[in-house]
C-alpha cells in the first residue's frame, strides 16, 4: 500500500506526538518520585494531578495520589482517592490496604477494620491486612481479640517480630505478665535491640 | 462426601479461619446497653430520706461517625414524712455526629440531648421538665486534649405554690487533658447556671461551680482486678444542673454545695464493664434553712453487642 506524502507527514507527526507525550509522562512520574523523596508531597501531588486531569480513570495515578495525600496529612483526600481507586478496580487489594492508613490516622478504627476484613476475605493471610487490623484492635482496646489474632497470625509468620509484639502487648494489657514476658523474649531473639521488649523484660523479670 | 464438596468445605475453612481470628472488629454498628442503679440516703435533712434510681441506656453507633442513644430512668425520692415521696420518669434521647476534618487533627463531635421528665410532685414545680442540651466537642488524635462547650435549656412545669415560670439556662465549658501515655485523664468542667425566676431557685439568679474528674487506667490489671480508678469533686454551688456525662438532670435536688466521689471500673471479658461509684454530696435548702448531705452507691453494667 502506498501512502501519499501528506498522509505520511500526518503519521510521522502523530508518532512524534506519542513519543513526546510518553517522554513527558515519564518525566512527570520521575518528577513526582523525586518530589516525594525530597518530602515535597504537595508538589508531587500537583505533578500527578496533571496525569489524572488528562485521564481521570488512571488507576495507578489515583492510587499514587491517594498515597501522597496520606503522606501530606490530607487524610480525607487520601480516603476519597482510595475509594475512587476501588471504583476503578473493585478487585484491588492495594486500595483496600491503602485506605486503612488514613482511616487509622484519623482513629476511625472500625471503618479501617472493615476494609481489613474485606481484604482478608479476598486474601486470607495477607500480611498488611492483619497488621493494620491489629492496629485497629489496639485502638479499640480489644485486648483479648488482639491477643488471639496476633497469636494466630504469628503462627503464619513465625520469624516476624511485629505480630509477637502485638501479642505480648495484648497479654500485658490483660495483666498476663508471665506469658507476655515469654513472648517479649521471643521478640528479643529476633530483634535484640527492641526497646519495648527489653524494657518489659527489665521491669518484670530482672 | 464428594471431592468437590470436600474441596468447598476446605475452601470455606481456609477463608473463614483468618477472618475468625479477627471477627470481632468487622461490624459497622455497635450496640451497647447500660443498666444502672443508684441507692442513696440523706443525713441531717429535715425533709428527705432516701433516693433510688433504676434505669437503662441503649446506644447504637455506626462506625466512628455517629450514633443515637435512648434512655429511661425511674427515680424514687422518699421523704421523712411517712407515705410521701416523688416518683419520676426521665426519658432521654440523644444523637451525635463526628467529623474529622484534616485541619483539626482530631475529632469534632456535635451532640444533641433531650430529656422529658414527669413526676408526681404534688406541687408540680419539679415536674413537666423539658431539657434540650446541645454540645460541641473536640478531642485531638493524640488524646492529650479535649474541649467542649455544652449548653442546656430546661423548662420546668408551673408550681402550685411559687408563682412564675422557671427556665434554666446552663453553660458548661469543659477542658480535658490526657497524660502519662494516656494512662491518666483530667477533666475540668464549669457549670454556669442562670435562672429566670429566683423565687423558684432558692432566691438565686445564678450559680457557679467547678467539677474536677480524674481517671487513672492501670497497666494490666490494678488492685482487685480494677481497670480504672476514678475520682471526682465539685466545688461551688449548683442547682438544676444537667450532667452531659451522666445524661441526668438534677431537677429534684436542692442546691449542691459540694460533692466528692470515688469508684472504679472492671472489665468482664471484652464486651462487659462494671462500674461502681460511691458519692458524698452536700446540699442546702435555703428556703427552709436546712444544710444536709447524702451518701450514695452507683452501679452500672455495660454490655457491648460486638
Amino acid at each position: 500500500m502506498r501512502i501519499n506524502a501528506p498522509a505520511r507527514s500526518m503519521v510521522i507527526f502523530a508518532g512524534l506526538l506519542l513519543v513526546t507525550s510518553s517522554i513527558s509522562a515519564q518525566g512527570v512520574w520521575a518528577e513526582s518520585y523525586a518530589q516525594e523523596a525530597r518530602g515535597d508531597f504537595a508538589a508531587a501531588i500537583e505533578s500527578i494531578n496533571a496525569i489524572i486531569n488528562a485521564e481521570p480513570s488512571h488507576e495507578f495515578a489515583v492510587m499514587r495520589r491517594a498515597w501522597l495525600h496520606y503522606l501530606n496529612g490530607q487524610y480525607n483526600n487520601s480516603i476519597r482517592d482510595y475509594q475512587r481507586a476501588m471504583e476503578i478496580n473493585d478487585q484491588s487489594l492495594e486500595a483496600r490496604l491503602g485506605i486503612m492508613l488514613p482511616l487509622l490516622a484519623q482513629q476511625r478504627w472500625r471503618q479501617a477494620a472493615n476494609y481489613g476484613a474485606e481484604t482478608i476475605r479476598l486474601s486470607p493471610w495477607n500480611y498488611y491486612a492483619h497488621l493494620r487490623l491489629m492496629v485497629a484492635e489496639e485502638g479499640q482496646r480489644q485486648w483479648q481479640t488482639l491477643a488471639r489474632h496476633a497469636a494466630e497470625t504469628a503462627k503464619r509468620y513465625p520469624s516476624d517480630p511485629t505480630f509477637l509484639v502485638y501479642w505480648a502487648r495484648a497479654l500485658a494489657r490483660q495483666g498476663n505478665v508471665s506469658e507476655a514476658a515469654v513472648i517479649y523474649e521471643k521478640v528479643l531473639e529476633r530483634v535484640p535491640s527492641h526497646e519495648e521488649a527489653a524494657a518489659f523484660i527489665d521491669e518484670h523479670l530482672n | 462426601m464428594s471431592p468437590s464438596t470436600k474441596t468447598s468445605c476446605l475452601l470455606i475453612l481456609y477463608v473463614v479461619s483468618p477472618l475468625a481470628a479477627a471477627q470481632e472488629a468487622v461490624d459497622s454498628w455497635i450496640v451497647a446497653t447500660d443498666v444502672q442503679a443508684l441507692v442513696g440516703s440523706f443525713r441531717s435533712s429535715i425533709e428527705r430520706d432516701s433516693l433510688n434510681v433504676l434505669g437503662f441506656f441503649v446506644k447504637a453507633d455506626y462506625l466512628e461517625k455517629g450514633g443515637v442513644t435512648f434512655g429511661y430512668n425511674r427515680t424514687a425520692l422518699s421523704f421523712l414524712n411517712a407515705n410521701s415521696g416523688i416518683d419520676q420518669d426521665d426519658v432521654f434521647l440523644s444523637g451525635r455526629w463526628s467529623l474529622t476534618p484534616d485541619w483539626a487533627s482530631g475529632r469534632i463531635t456535635v451532640r444533641l440531648d433531650q430529656h422529658t421528665i414527669s413526676n408526681d410532685d404534688p406541687d408540680n414545680g419539679t415536674s413537666d421538665v423539658d431539657v434540650i442540651a446541645p454540645q460541641l466537642s473536640y478531642q485531638n488524635f493524640a488524646n492529650t486534649f479535649y474541649v467542649d462547650v455544652g449548653y442546656a435549656r430546661s423548662n420546668f412545669g408551673d408550681s402550685l405554690s411559687l408563682a412564675g415560670k422557671l427556665e434554666v439556662t446552663q453553660w458548661t465549658p469543659t477542658l480535658g487533658f490526657g497524660f502519662n501515655d494516656s494512662y491518666d485523664w483530667l477533666q475540668l468542667r464549669g457549670y454556669l447556671i442562670d435562672f429566670s425566676n429566683p423565687l423558684r431557685a432558692q432566691s438565686l439568679d445564678s450559680t457557679e461551680s467547678l467539677e474536677v474528674k480524674w481517671i487513672h487506667w492501670f497497666d494490666g490489671r490494678g488492685p482487685i482486678g480494677i481497670d480504672n480508678l476514678r475520682v471526682s469533686a465539685l466545688a461551688g454551688e449548683r442547682i438544676y444542673a444537667v450532667d452531659h456525662d451522666a445524661a441526668s438532670v438534677y431537677n429534684l435536688a436542692d442546691m449542691q454545695t459540694g460533692s466528692a466521689s470515688i469508684g472504679g471500673e472492671w472489665l468482664i471479658g471484652e464486651r462487659n464493664k462494671l462500674m461502681l461509684l460511691m458519692s458524698y454530696e452536700k446540699f442546702e435548702n435555703r428556703d427552709i434553712g436546712n444544710a444536709y448531705s447524702s451518701g450514695s452507691v452507683y452501679l452500672n453494667f455495660n454490655h457491648r453487642s460486638n
